[in-house]
């Protein structure tokens, strides 16, 4: 059992310049049957029943070629718009075989007007990763992808948590704000976001990352998340929220050795 | 019931791979050591060209430009390729040229294909190995992730006897010369370029530049570090006086101009499109797929690396002011 999972581990693709191609991939496993999965699924959501919602509730791209198993783009986009009477309410990403499964847990509230999400991860095995929405309604729906890249949470983190601007936050929007329709909003902050896995991490120090964010809107929140070190380093987020006035955008994000760092930024609807 | 036997076949495939590696590997060993040849390109230089990478079975790891520097009294090494066996035909190749001793080892960079061929060398208390100032650190923080691909890629049975000394490098910071013997070899560790921990290595008698891989020849270049600053190094380099060279990997009859000047050119692509990319709101994951790809035709393993090149200038240059 230790050989095979010594070779399923597949290690540090990222870091195997001049050596990364495998003869021959692991075909795509049954999605449903993966073990770690089957536990996961038990503690995060108890009996309940999770749907396919790839036809009509959501539906997770990324590449199918990786490459960098530390900084992987996916995006999740809903295929139902968000009204007061059903919306999706929170957004579980999972990453099965990482050493923290659950990567992020988003809110968001019926106001954006439509649910997507685009952020980057790290992989730490060739693992499937899923994108869980729970609606208003309590109703569970999946969509999901199998990933062959790995050795991302494991990979020497090479960034500098001394780094003068840690938590720099940059911000990006469309010139030309929309009222009372869904916007696009990234931001970005400069972060190692630190695995435990580190290989470069000292030992008996406490890997430092981010662990909450928070995005208001006039002081309302807009979305929000539980992640870990299951995202890349410089954490992204880029997603839909509708104004209905011009006003503030903050963001508060907060690691795990409790610094808290803020940023804001002024939306109107002729120039930024 | 289900995930049992996913586990077992599972197990029987790995199985199978590994059976094949092992017969593999031994059938190769009989008649390879005299196969494993080294050409003089210059007056005392000499180097073995390895196969394109990535290493395979069939190329059993031979995949870099490894090779010595002999002077009248010793000879120095530079990089001791991928493995163990590796590192033993190009010992048993110099010993082929010369009966003076190693002196020094001197590794460009952290990577397996120029590393773990090291302990052929190190048994011998008179050889000194040299390298960067931040190799140490990379080869602790590295080194387990490069032994278990060794077994994964080159079914090298005996990983523990790859595992390397951090401790046994002699740490260059800034020029180093080192006399061979009338002939006076100079190392110079590079901030970042290739990796941040690149070692060149001159020959001043024969003006002759070993890059490591700092430049490419007819393979994509590889970016482990930071393109702004590797491409400043490029500058450098294209001033100098290079009447011989030796880089890495790829062929080594081509102009040292041309080598410079490909490579340069990619990086402006690289630089141009990324920021392009940046600034018009391209997603990373598009812009793996979109930027730089007019390059393609004109690089080995273009598509097994460049993606890489591409994620690695994004998430530095979206941070650009
Ligand atoms: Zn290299």
């Amino acid at each position: 059992m230790n050989f095979v999972k010594r070779i399923l581990t597949f290690i540090g693709a990222s870091l195997l310049f001049c050596q990364l191609a495998l003869a021959t991939p692991f075909p795509e496993p049954d999605h449903s049957s993966i073990p770690e999965w089957i536990m996961i699924k038990q503690l995060m959501f108890g009996e309940r029943e999770i749907r396919d919602g790839s036809d009509d509730i959501l539906a997770l791209y990324l590449n199918t070629k990786l490459d960098d198993s530390s900084t992987v783009p996916i995006m999740v986009n809903a295929l139902m718009d968000q009204t007061e009477d059903k919306y999706i309410k929170t957004l579980y990403l999972v990453i099965d075989r990482n050493p923290i499964p659950t990567a992020g847990v988003f809110k968001f509230k019926p106001e954006a007007g439509r649910v997507k999400l685009e952020t980057r991860l790290r992989f730490e095995k060739f693992s499937f990763i899923r994108a869980i929405v729970e609606t208003n309604t309590g109703d569970l729906y999946m969509d999901q992808r199998w990933v062959q890249v790995a050795g991302g949470c494991s990979a020497p983190s090479g960034k500098n948590a001394n780094d003068p601007s840690l938590g720099k936050m940059r911000f990006r929007m469309d010139d030309q704000i929309r009222l009372n329709e869904p916007n696009l909003v990234q931001f970005q902050i400069k972060h190692p976001n630190e695995s435990t896995l580190a290989s470069d991490l000292e030992p008996g120090y406490a890997a430092r990352f981010i662990d909450k964010v928070a995005v208001e809107f006039n002081g309302k929140s807009i979305m929000s998340g539980d992640i870990n070190f299951s995202l890349s380093d410089n954490p992204i987020f880029k997603f839909y929220f509708s104004p209905q006035a011009e006003g503030v955008l903050s963001v508060r994000a907060e690691d795990t050795h409790d610094t808290i760092f803020t940023d804001s930024v002024e939306i109107g609807t002729d120039k930024r | 019931m289900v995930s049992t036997y996913v586990t077992s076949s599972l197990i029987l495939r790995i199985l199978l791979v590994y059976l094949m590696v092992s017969r593999i590997a031994f059938a190769h060993d009989a008649n390879e050591a005299s196969a494993y040849t080294v050409q003089e390109i210059a007056e005392g230089n000499f180097v073995h060209e390895g196969n394109f990478p990535p290493q395979s079975l069939e190329n059993r790891g031979d995949i870099a430009n490894i090779g010595f520097i002999v002077g009248e009294k010793c000879v120095a090494v530079i990089d001791v390729g991928s493995s163990l066996h590796v590192g033993s035909m190009l010992k048993a190749a110099i010993q082929r040229v010369t009966r003076l001793p190693i002196c020094a080892v001197i590794i460009t960079h952290v990577h397996p294909d120029h590393l773990l061929g090291l302990n052929a060398f190190t048994k011998d208390d008179s050889i000194t190995v040299y390298g960067h100032h931040r190799l140490p650190k990379q080869i602790r923080t590295r080194s387990r992730f490069y032994l278990e691909s060794l077994e994964q890629y080159l079914g090298a049975g005996n990983t523990a006897d790859h595992a390397i000394d951090p401790s046994l490098v002699t740490p260059v910071n800034g020029l180093l010369s080192i006399d061979l013997g009338n002939r006076v070899i100079e190392l110079k560790s590079w901030d970042y370029a290739h990796t941040d921990h690149d070692l060149s290595v001159t020959d001043i008698k024969t003006g002759t530049f070993w890059a490591g891989d700092i430049v490419f020849s007819e393979h994509v270049p590889i970016l482990d570090s930071n393109i702004r600053q590797y491409n400043a190094v490029l500058e450098e380099l294209q001033k100098l006086d290079v009447q011989h060279y030796v880089v890495g990997h790829g062929s080594l009859d081509r102009p040292w101009d041309v080598l410079i000047s490909e490579q340069r050119r990619y990086f402006r692509v690289l630089l141009r499109e990324v920021r392009a990319a940046i600034v018009n709101d391209i997603s990373l994951m598009d812009a793996v797929n979109t930027v730089g790809w007019t390059e393609r035709d004109r690089w080995h393993n273009f598509d097994m690396y460049h993606r890489r090149n591409v994620t690695t200038s994004y998430t530095d240059l979206e941070w650009e002011d």
